[in-house]
């Protein structure tokens, strides 16, 4: 992969031609943080892969903070706010979080939902109420500081779902 | 080796972790494959009440360098901080997560 994404790099011309990884450690903050602010959005995660697994992993942050210098203030600023643009999750992209990472499916695994707790009560009332309605049919107006009461609920309906007995398949004799 | 967020570096981050005159100890958390971004993120916006650029850095930090200081002050109120981080739950992002992440107080 490392000889790919040289190769890849050089073909960008953002730098001097790089023959080795070495090399690409070697350049100074602000021909890094050049690149690193001209590369194409999805393959800045493997750029600081590939840097992050060299030798002196705190050097590289520092240049990242382009060395604590003015000059390089600017480069950095600009790499911050497109590292964070890559590697966070945006806010509209989730409509509640209990409906993308609490699935009905996951709740038969009771080890899975209890660690889960913490998750379930730091998020605002609304969209807890609206996940209950949406898992258990029941309508819930949990308000602030009611988060406990909350999840007990949600947590006596899993156990009272798992509770009642399945259908079992017809005998061959009935 | 100090740390982006150290103190000489309060000038250029105005938003990192602060330390003053009361500042005897500070808390370093420790990187894992557990938890991602978003996590740590959320995580010190809440607890340390760093801005989410300052939380982002810290967040990369502990990436690249396996560890970063993300909040200084007095033993007690640190005690406070760690006792929240490290009850602060796995990251509900990740299915395998099941554990809080690791911190430690240091004297400063």
């Amino acid at each position: 992969m490392e000889k790919a994404f040289l190769k890849y790099l050089n073909q960008l011309n953002l730098a001097p031609p790089l023959g080795s990884l070495a090399e690409l450690n070697s350049l100074n903050s602000s021909q890094l943080l050049n690149i690193a602010t001209q590369l194409p959005d999805e393959v800045l995660g493997t750029f600081l892969y590939l840097l992050k697994n060299e030798r002196e992993p705190n050097q590289l942050f520092i240049k990242l903070m382009g060395m604590h210098e003015e000059e390089n203030r600017s480069l950095s600023e600009t790499f911050f706010k497109k590292a964070q643009l890559c590697y966070l999750e945006q806010p509209e992209e989730l409509v509640n979080p209990l409906t993308t990472y609490l699935p009905l499916e996951a709740l038969d695994d009771l080890a899975f939902l209890s660690s889960r707790e913490n998750f379930f009560k730091r998020q605002n009332t609304v969209a807890i109420n609206e996940y209950l309605l949406l898992l258990t049919g029941q309508e819930t107006n949990y308000t602030p500081g009611q988060e406990n009461e909350a999840f007990s609920f949600l947590w006596n309906w899993v156990l009272s779902t798992k509770s009642k007995p399945k259908n079992l398949p017809p005998t061959q004799n009935s | 080796m100090a740390f982006s967020n150290s103190p000489q570096n309060l000038k250029e981050n105005r938003d990192a972790p602060q330390a003053s005159q009361n500042c005897t100890h500070k808390i370093v958390l420790f990187d894992d494959e557990n938890h991602t971004y978003n996590y740590v993120v959320d995580l010190l916006s809440h607890i340390c009440e760093l801005s989410k650029e300052a939380a982002f850095r810290c967040a990369l930090e502990v990436d690249l360098t396996g560890k970063s200081i993300v909040y200084y002050g007095p033993h007690s109120a640190c005690l406070d901080k760690l006792g929240q981080i490290t009850s602060y739950g796995p990251d509900h992002r990740l299915f395998d997560s099941m554990y809080s992440m690791e911190a430690q107080i240091e004297v400063f």
